[in-house]
Parts: structure tokens; sequence; C-alpha cells
């Protein structure tokens, strides 16, 4: 299954996502707190915009020198007696990670959240191996657990789409006997989850950040789920993206900071972690220390124009301020990356085919791009997406295909527009209403097109089944025969004055 | 007057089209502010409905013929009433970066073109247009405008100048109201949604006039409320700058106490 | 067919890896001894940079509170009455203790109420006890009073390390956490707590873990709301030391 959710048509989950309530009405809560809070936390750092330049730095660094790190990475981490397996793809990740959990002999294994672990479907392989019992110990991947694994909708808040009460639904079968209170809720989570923790034998985390320059691995969580999970367990597996690397203990600092004011609107998350393997004298931390480093089709972006989007630190600011996300939630992208850093990652990694309508799920508003914290140019690349798709792919036969190819010989032709600008008016006729005044003013002075027939291409009527169209002017009233014929208007007096120009 | 500002005139296509109030109403204010406006027949359209859907190469020709038409004038500055599509103008000079002709060129039209908001504050130093609109409007911002170009105030400034105007803030400015090109057609159940939710922000102002910078954004939340019923007035910042105007009043901004406000205000967050 | 296992800490898979990927990006590699890190500001540094001392602790304070962290100000003469009191309050039944050195616990004045802290059950997080020893005592203590090294004005946190006498299942375990940090560890910013830390390691110091606290643990999975308590601690104290 990799990073896909579903296996239905893009139009499909939009559709079944907008009838989706309570979904659209949480999304919408979400994005509106996280604004608030969002925006405070930057706004008291301060200099928010040269904090981005020095992330952005850091993160470019990093990628063009991406094999030179990891070297450096690898070696710190061997020199401390601990393992780096490098996987090039999902399945060589999970078997290496199911092998070592049956060379272990695990049976307990505990996770803490971790994106990559999702995408390379750690989940299901390590249930395949006998007798080894898996928990989840974020509060909210526990959740989708406990939901027979439901998927994620987001990926800092991956269980957005659910309620209070389904949760308490799900949790009364573990035996919960309280009220709907989130407080509660999570408590009794606590007490069921540190048992299991207290027998915990392998964990598995994911990594916010390694240090390059002294091997260790940087987490930030606010649950304290992460920090348990390298704490008891003997045996510790890290899973990173490969990108997921900083030279040193500075710069992960700086990125964490930024991390969790984009993320939650906190200065720092509550744990703020840098760890490895036990060293002497400790009582607890891992003796067995492992890091598996994924490629999992990253590098396809590596060297590209998509590169950019490797920058990433997986604060989801992006799909916070994202207005399509607010309106279909994270399943509706059917990837486990939404929103506009999965509009630009999926097709990377899952492929063209599978992913092609994401980069349309967007209106380029730039929002995305505005607020991310290491700048990356999301809704630039999700229009280079486009950009691959129609002329490098040539992936769209329909009537848009067309429609789009007419638009294109007419709007490089000043004589085709010419003609347009004559005939749209009469041509509009009989489509056009023009006896009811309309309810909007100053828009519809020619009458308005409220309808075409169904057999006009859906690039139309999409429009105009929702919405009116103002009526094309006739060509003797349009700006062009105004303009020509018209009478300067008469400079004011305090311009004449002046001389007319204020920057000479 | 020999040091008028020339100014050749960007029309956009939705002006040509749909909008000419818009149009004329941008060169009156304009010639009244002392420019000398000019009109370029060949131009038509920036190119953003073919690029912005991945035609890349199928808007080349568009993208040439934009930029002969528009430096086909000896003009000082170029002008269009449009921030979308006035960013697009400018991303000509990175996308044709390779073309030994239009490369200089388009980098030529980038360094002259303004969208006209931010040229009559930022490049006319003119903070009060001398016009009067006795209303209380809500302002929807371009999301290109505020973004792309990074233009997030000088039609704030310029619409609180006017006189009789009572602005009243709207609610989750910040969002798209989901025309977005062909996105709008493309995808109309996102599209519907969004414009849905910006219509409720906007009517929830109770405000009697809508002003926007972008006629394309206007067009989607008009022809949301139009087919709903919503009653409200639809205007340009252009229409607005131009109404019930007394060029006695007319004022520069080095005239006044009052700052010039950053293009991107108090920062972005 | 052979284990997957033998590929790790594996020269060819390594290599191969790394080949590919700087084949892919088309860039050589070990290019970056030329090119080393840059930054191209210095905010990280300035953070704060103007403050006076008493402005950092009123903006520590400030910010420790706002992450629901329960800040208390003591001079070191006070400090042992003061926990035998907040133990008292708390109604604490199992305490856990670091095993520090008598030196340690002098510094603070603290050696007596180590010995004696008026609770019913102490434990003391120790390497002469077992590894499961250990962690089950701190499942178990409703209080956990260890050490911090820094107290981080700009976001409210404590840091503390991990040690043969306060291990990760101590400051992670315990229902409640309180940690002892005296003034003169006030540092500005995370920046200035990472380069004492490595200041401390290149001058010998060996953990494998810097531990950035900052308040209980917390989630907002549910509904986005904010609860407090969830796997780590549930209440979360810094005691600062006045005068040491």
């Amino acid at each position: 299954m990799g990073i896909s959710t579903s296996d239905k048509p893009f139009i499909t989950r939009v559709k079944e996502d907008e009838a989706d309530h309570f979904m659209r009405a949480a999304v919408a809560k979400a994005q509106d707190a996280q604004f608030i809070k969002r925006t405070q936390a930057r706004r008291e750092l301060g200099n928010w915009n040269e904090w981005r330049d020095l992330a952005e730095q850091i993160r470019q660094h990093v990628l063009k020198y991406l094999p030179d790190y990891l070297e450096e990475f690898a070696d710190n981490v061997e020199k401390q007696d601990g393992h780096v397996f490098f996987a090039k793809d999902e399945d060589e990740a999970h078997n290496f990670i199911k092998e070592l959990a049956i060379a272990k002999k695990a049976k307990n294994i505990v996770k803490s959240k971790s994106m990559v672990t999702t995408e390379i479907d750690l989940d299901k392989t390590l249930l395949s191996i006998p007798g080894a019992n898996l928990l989840e110990s974020d509060l909210a991947e526990f959740i989708l657990q406990e939901d027979n694994w439901d998927e994620p909708t987001h990926i800092v808040f991956p269980t957005l789409h659910k309620n209070r009460d389904q949760i308490q639904r799900e949790f009364q079968k573990l035996g919960y006997d309280g009220d709907d209170d989130p407080q509660h809720e999570a408590r009794f989570v606590r007490g069921y989850l540190r048992k299991y923790f207290m027998k915990a034998d392998f964990g598995i985390t994911g990594c916010n950040f390694a240090i390059a320059d002294n091997g260790m691995i940087n987490l930030d969580t606010n649950e304290g789920n992460a920090d348990i999970t390298m704490a008891i367990p003997k045996t510790q597996v890290v899973v990173m993206g490969m990108e997921r690397i900083v030279p040193s203990m500075k710069e992960a600092e700086v990125l964490d900071n930024m991390l969790a004011r984009s993320a939650v609107g906190q200065k720092l998350t509550t744990y703020c972690t840098f760890t490895g393997r036990k060293k002497g004298g400790e009582v607890d931390g891992p003796d067995d220390f492992w890091v598996v480093i994924v490629d999992d089709g990253r590098s396809k972006a590596l060297g590209t124009e998509f590169e950019p989007i490797l920058q990433c630190i997986r604060c989801g600011a992006c799909m916070n301020v994202c207005p399509v996300y607010r309106q279909v939630g994270g399943k509706g992208y059917g990837s486990i990356y939404p929103g506009p850093l999965g509009e630009v990652l999926s097709p990377i990694l899952g492929g063209y085919e599978k992913f092609k309508d994401l980069p349309y799920a967007c209106s380029l508003c730039a929002a995305c791009t505005e607020t991310c914290p290491v700048k990356i140019p999301l809704q630039h690349l999700i229009r280079e997406h486009r950009i691959v798709e129609m002329d490098g792919k040539h992936m769209d036969h329909s009537m848009t295909n067309l429609i789009l190819k007419m638009v294109g010989k007419g709007t490089q032709s000043p004589f085709l527009f010419g003609s347009a600008m004559k005939m749209a008016h009469p041509a509009s006729n009989m489509f056009s209403q023009t006896e009811q005044p309309g309810a909007v003013e100053g828009m519809y002075d020619e009458g308005k097109i409220d309808y075409v027939p169904k057999i006009v291409p859906k690039l139309i009527h999409g429009w105009i089944d929702t919405r009116d169209v103002p009526r094309p002017v006739k060509a003797k009233e349009n700006f062009r025969h105004w303009f020509k014929d018209h009478k300067p208007e008469e400079m004011a007096p305090v311009v004449k004055k002046e001389g007319g120009h204020a920057n000479d | 007057m020999d040091n008028q500002p020339r100014v050749c005139i960007f029309s956009s296509c939705l002006v040509d089209l749909l909008f000419p109030n818009v149009g004329k109403a941008m060169v009156q204010v304009l010639e009244r502010l002392g420019c000398k406006t000019f009109l370029p027949k060949k131009q038509v359209c920036c190119g953003q409905p073919t690029y912005n859907s991945g035609y890349s190469k199928g808007s080349l020709k568009t993208f040439k013929n934009e930029i002969d038409a528009l430096l086909s004038i000896d003009a000082d500055y170029i002008v269009g009433p449009t921030g979308s599509c006035v960013f697009m103008i400018k991303e000509y000079a990175g996308i044709l970066a390779d073309d030994p002709v239009y490369g200089p060129r388009a980098k030529k039209l980038a360094d002259k073109i303004c969208e006209f908001s931010q040229f009559i504050y930022r490049v006319l130093g003119i903070i009060d247009c001398g016009a009067e609109l006795d209303a209380t409007i809500t302002v929807h911002r371009s999301c290109h405008m505020t973004r792309l170009l990074g233009e997030r105030t000088a039609p704030f400034v310029l619409l609180d100048h006017v006189k009789g105007i009572k602005r009243v803030p709207l609610h989750n400015v910040q969002l798209c109201c989901g025309f977005g090109g062909t996105f709008s057609a493309k995808e109309p159940e996102l599209s519907t949604a969004m414009v849905q939710d910006k219509v409720k922000n906007i009517m929830d102002t109770k405000a009697d006039i809508l002003v926007g910078m972008e006629t394309s954004c206007l067009m989607n939340i008009a022809g949301y409320m139009n087919r709903h019923g919503d009653h409200i007035k639809v205007m340009h910042i252009a229409e607005v700058l131009n109404h019930d105007v007394d060029p006695s009043r007319i004022k520069y901004i080095k005239d006044t106490n009052e700052p010039v406000v950053p293009a991107n205000g108090e920062g972005v967050f | 067919m052979t284990s997957l296992l033998d590929q790790a800490n594996n020269k060819d898979n390594r290599e191969q890896f790394l080949n590919r990927i700087a084949k892919a990006a088309g860039r050589p590699r070990h290019a970056l001894k030329d090119h080393p890190f840059k930054p191209l500001n210095t905010l990280p540094d300035d953070l704060l940079a103007d403050k006076s001392p008493e402005e950092l602790l009123n903006i520590a304070i400030k910010n420790s509170e706002s992450v629901n962290a329960q800040v208390v100000l003591k001079p070191a003469a006070q400090l042992a009455d003061f926990l035998t009191a907040y133990a008292k309050q708390e109604n604490i039944s199992h305490l856990l203790l670091p095993n520090n050195t008598p030196e340690e616990w002098e510094k603070y004045g603290l050696m007596e109420w180590s010995k004696n802290p008026g609770v019913e059950n102490v434990a003391v997080w120790s390497d002469k006890l077992s590894r499961q020893e250990n962690e089950e005592n701190a499942n178990q203590a409703d209080l956990a009073v260890g050490m911090g090294d820094y107290l981080i004005a700009a976001t409210g946190t404590v840091t503390v390390i991990n040690r043969s006498a306060q291990g990760r299942g101590f400051d992670y375990l315990p229902t409640r956490l309180l940690l002892i940090v005296p003034k003169s560890g006030l540092v500005k910013s995370t920046r200035e707590a990472v380069n004492k830390y490595n200041e401390q390691t290149a001058n010998g110091l060996s953990t494998s873990t810097f531990n950035f606290i900052s308040g209980p643990s917390n989630s907002g999975d549910i509904e986005m709301e904010l609860v407090v308590g969830v796997h780590g601690p549930v209440e979360c104290t810094y005691l600062i030391v006045e005068d040491r």
C-alpha cells in the first residue's frame, strides 16, 4: 500500500468528504485555531522571515552534500557500536526491520509516531511475525490502530477526522468506562499503554533530525511516548528518511524551534531529545541501536526542479493553511502525505499514474508557500507537476485537454482574440438571461449566463452549475472601443503643480 | 506636460471581454493622477489559463505575443488591474531565461509592470485619490497579489482614504475564494465549497459593497452570490477610486504625516 | 538467501546507496570538506542577547508557566523544607531520587533531606540496581526529584542528561517530575544550551541523551483540545535555586 490510502478515484473521495460535515467542521476549527497560535508563536520569535532564510539555507546545504553528511552520520553511529542500514526502497526497509525483530525474538514491539514507518508499511509487516505484539504509542496513532488501522489524515494531527465520541466508543472495546472528555480518554490510554511499555522489548521511532557530527537522533514530541520508547526496550530501531539530517545539534536546534512554532504554535515541543545508544554506566536506553536510512523514491527528486520538497521538516503548516485541505480533509488526497506537501511529494514517491489528480487539487493560492518555515515553493512545484503531466507525459486525453489547447491558440493570436471580443456577446445569446435583475449589483449589466446544456464539457458546465457568469459585452461597448474614442481625463490640480511624476 | 509618466495599459482578457467599467475606471484614475495612457492593440492574455494548467510549451507563444504587445509602446510603466496577471507577466523572465531574444525583453517588461493600486501608492506616491463613497465595504484580497507579488497593503491604504468609506474586516481574509483559474472549472466541487465559505464570511460582514482587486475573484464570488440570491454590490478597486472624485482632495503621501506602509505590512507569518 | 541484517554496517550497502544518490543528484561526493556550513545570519545566537539576567529570569518564568510547568524559586537553605512540604501536600507515597554523590546533594544543602525526605517509600535510581528494578521504581513513583542543568529562558525549558544516577526512565515514568536547577544554569536560548553541552562534551562529558523538557507531557490529538499528562509526567515543577 505504501503512501496510498485509497483506491477510489479522486472525485469520489472529494464527494465523500464534502458529505462529511463533522470532518469539515473539525478541520476548519483546527485550521482557525492553529492560525492564531502559529502566528503568535512566530511573531513572538521575531525576524520570522530571516529565521526562514536560515532554515532554508540549512536544508538546502544538507541536500547539496547529502551523501557526505550521511556518511559522517553513519560513521559516528558505528563508532558508538550502533548499526546503520541503508534501504533503497520500502521492501528493503520493512523486511530488514522484520528480520531484526525476529532475530531479537521481539515479543512486545512499541512504536512512536513516524510518517516514514507509515510510508514503508511497517506495521503490517511486523504484525505478520508470529507471536509478536505491536502497539502504536502516540495517542492519535493508537486511536487509529484501535480503529482497525484507520489511515492518518494529517501528518501532525493524524486523527483530525475523528471526534471524541467515536474515540470513546473505540476505547470502550478496551475496557474504558469513562465519559467523552479528552482528558479522561487520554489518561485511560496512559494507563493502558504504560503496562505495555513496561514489558516492551523492541522500540521503533522515527527521526526528526539525525545529527551528522555526533551520530545522535533528535526527536520532538509532546506526549513523551517516543522517549519512553527509547528508554525501556533493549533494542531500538530508528527509521529515517534519508534527507532528515543536519550538520550538528546547532542546526537541529534552529529547526526544532521552527518546527514547533510552525506545527503546533509552541516554542518547543515538550520533549526535544537528542539521543543514541546507551553509554557505559547508564542504566536504561537501548543496548542495541539500529538506524534504517530510507530512500524509497526520494532520490528521484534530487537534482531536479523538485529537490526543494526534500527540505520539508514535516511541520504540517502547509495543510493547516490550505483552503483545499480545509474542504477535503486528509482522506481526500488518498495519500498518507496530504495537503500541499502531499500534492508535491506523492507523485514523486508514488508515481504520476496513481497521484495525477493531486497537483490539480489546488487553486495555486500560495498560502502554503507563504507559511512554509523552510521556504519550499510549494505552489510553484505543484504547477511544475502539472507541466510534467501535460507537456512531458501527455496524461490528459479529455475534452479539457482539447479546450485548453484551443485557449492556448486563442490567447496567442491578437486576431483570434479580436474575433472573440466581437463574437462573444452574440454567441452567448442563447444561454443568456437579461430580463431578471440579478441579486448582485455591478456585475450583470449585460445579463448573465446561468445555464449550459449538460452535453458541454465539464470545464464549462462545472462552473456554470453553481455560479453565474456575466455576459460578455457588445463589441461597441467594450473597453478597447471606449479607449480609442475617449477624451483624456483632466489632470488634477495638485498633480499638475507637482509635475505629475512623484518619483522624479 | 513633458514629464507626464507614460503608462501602457495592460488591460487583461477579463476586462476586455467582460468588465469594461474596470478598464475605464483605471484609465480615468491614472489620467487624473497625471499619467498619459496608451493601450496596445495586440495584447491578449497573460497566459495563466494554459500555463497554470500545465501547458508550458503551449503558452510560450501567448507569452511572446504579450511581451511584444506591451513593449510596443515606449512607456515608463505598464499598469494592469490585476495582481495575479501582473505576477504571471513578471514570471516570464524566469520561464524564458534561456531565450536569447525574449529573455531580455521579458526582463525589461518585468521591471516596468505594476499592479494598479501598487502603482498609485508606491510609484506615484498618492495616498488619497480624491474619491468618495458613502458605504460600508469589505475587501477580498487577492492571493496572488498578496503572496506572489507581495503587495498586501497598498489597496487597503488607498481604500481607507476614500471619503465616507467604512471598511469592515473580512473574517478569514487569508483564505482563497476558490477561483484559481482553471481550478474552478476542473475541480468545481472543491471550488464551490470554497466560494461557499467565502460568501458566508462576506455576507456576515453585512457590508453594502464587496471590493476586490481582481476581476476573476469577483466574478467567482459574485457568480455564486447571484445564483443564490445574496444581495450585495461588487466593485473593483479602480471603480471605487474613481467614484465621486473631487480632484482638490487628491494627496501625495509626502504631503501628509503618514509613513509609507511596507508592502508586506507587519510581516508575513 | 543472505540475511539483510548482514547488510548493516556493511561497506557495500553504504557505498552503493551513497553512490546511487550522488549520481541521481548529479553532484560529486566528498565536496563538503571544502564547503562547510556557514550560517547566513546569527539569529540563534542573538536571541534575547539584549536582556539583563533579571529580565531573562522573568522571561524564563513566564515561558515555563505558559507550558504548564510550575515554577518555584528558593534559596538553597530552604529547599529541604520546601520539598518536604511539597511531598506532603501532594500526598506522595513513592518518591524517586537520583543516586547523587554527597557533594552533589550538599551543593543544595539536601544531603540530610535525601536520607530522610519524609515519604513512606523512597527509591534511588542507581546502577547498583538492575535495569528492571530501576524502571519499576520509576513506574511506581508518584514523584521524582531530579537534577537539571540549564533553564532556557526563550522556551521555558529545563535540560537534563542521561547518567548512571538519573536515567531516562527517571525523567519519563513517574507521575510527577520535579527538576532542581541552579539559577546559574539560566541561559537565553536552546542555542546557548547546545553550546554549553558541546563545550562539556569537548571537555569529556559522555552521555547518550540530552533532554530538553518543557513542562508536563501533553497532547492535542483528540479534537486538538489540550490534554495535560499523557505518557510522561502529568505534572512538572522547576525548582530554581536562587543562590546557586
